[in-house]
């Protein structure tokens, strides 16, 4: 006992609430702003509007199921071959960004997929300009694959969305990427 | 004992102040990025995804050639003594069954598949077709619908069809019983439903 009233319990229970301070600041505090930060909010409905539209309005030949337009699913992804009739419902010429109605400051990628039924990392699909194929590899040899849009940042978070096709025969996953 | 009363008063006020600050998390609105909202993003994708399966086995002729998989002399699915397909090569043995491998197994989803119908009760009987598990809470499920009609072929294990029709088969009204004897055998929706292993 000194004159300043003070016991050993005092002191232990002021240390320990300061630490229990702390210790909830460092935990919490930077959880409770990270819901207003800056997010892919955005990004996150319009990645099902532009799978969607891609699927059902671009490539679906007008029928409205998830079996694509072979020559336009070919038009659409491949740069040399053009739409020759413009009987496909979007401009060839027009980056794909405008031809899924997409603003400025918002990037898209679109690419097509197989699957792999031994669970390894998906195949790329290709066409040769004429026909649409599963490639059994990594990369499309003797085509070009099946991708549309800005090429992906190599860092930075982006949205996926993902629809279930059948296009020329082949079952295929088209994958839409926005950041 | 002032000092001690002082001490306490703070302990009291500090353990207010933290039940108001936990009371004011809890009410906070949801946001976008909370994580309930960002899987339903996810169960979204999964659940459009297994419609696009649906949809494509329907147009190619695998949703029916799956529903007729019945082996007639042995009273089960071709390949089975009992029950559904579980594994990955049982599975393989349909072409509905190798889409869905195909699409979900490569990014960790699992899936089940049933087929239903309504019977003669009006109770609605969910058989199971594929049954990798019980899905979890935030499985996505999606739907066809699809009508057999009594003179549909029973198909072989290697998915050509038979001479045995649905009505004629011995054992199928195990799987799926008739519905009507006008010539419609019955309607089953076939339902599929995939989650995150």
């Amino acid at each position: 006992m000194n004159g300043r009233g003070q016991t050993t319990i005092d002191f232990a229970i002021g240390t320990s609430v300061f630490l229990v301070t702390v210790a909830f600041v460092v935990a919490f505090v930077p959880g409770i702003f990270q819901p207003f930060a800056e997010g892919p909010q955005e990004e996150l409905a319009s990645v099902d509007r532009i799978a969607d539209t891609v699927v059902h309005d671009l490539l679906d030949g007008g029928d409205d199921t998830t079996t694509l337009d072979r020559e336009c699913t070919i038009y659409l992804f491949n740069d040399t071959d053009t739409d020759p009739t413009g009987a496909c419902p979007f401009d060839d010429s027009d980056p794909l960004s405008e031809q899924v109605g997409l603003t400025e400051g918002h990037h898209v990628n679109v690419t097509v997929v197989g699957g792999d039924p031994s669970g390894g990392s998906a195949n790329p699909v290709c066409t040769d300009g004429q026909h649409v194929t599963v490639s059994d590899t990594d990369d499309c040899t003797g085509g070009v694959a099946l991708d549309a849009g800005e090429p992906l940042p190599s860092s930075g978070a982006s949205v996926i969305g993902r629809r279930v096709v059948h296009v020329d025969g082949t079952t295929a996953t088209v994958v839409v990427r926005m950041w | 004992m002032r000092a001690q009363a002082h001490t306490l008063e703070a302990v009291t006020a500090g353990m207010i102040l933290l039940a108001s600050v936990v009371f004011a998390l809890q009410v906070t609105a949801v946001t976008p990025l909370s994580a309930s909202t960002s899987s339903q993003h996810i169960e979204n994708q999964q659940q459009s995804s297994a419609a696009g399966v649906l949809d494509t086995a329907r147009e190619t002729g695998a949703l029916e050639a799956a529903v007729v998989h019945w082996d007639d002399t042995n009273g089960s699915l071709h390949g089975v003594s009992a029950g559904a397909y579980t594994t990955d090569a049982e599975v393989n043995r349909t072409r509905l069954g190798r889409m869905l491998l195909e699409t979900f197994q490569s990014r960790g989803v699992a899936f089940n598949v049933y087929v239903t119908y309504t019977g003669d009760t009006g109770t609605v009987v969910r058989e199971r077709f594929i049954y990798r598990g019980e899905p979890s809470d935030n499985a996505a499920t999606a739907t066809t619908s699809l009508a057999l009609y009594d003179d549909d072929p029973l198909y072989d294990a290697n998915g050509t069809a038979t001479n045995t029709t649905v009505a004629g088969a011995g054992t199928y009204d195990n799987f799926v019983p008739p519905g009507s004897n006008s010539g419609l055998y019955n309607v089953v929706r076939v339902e599929v439903v995939v989650w995150r292993m």
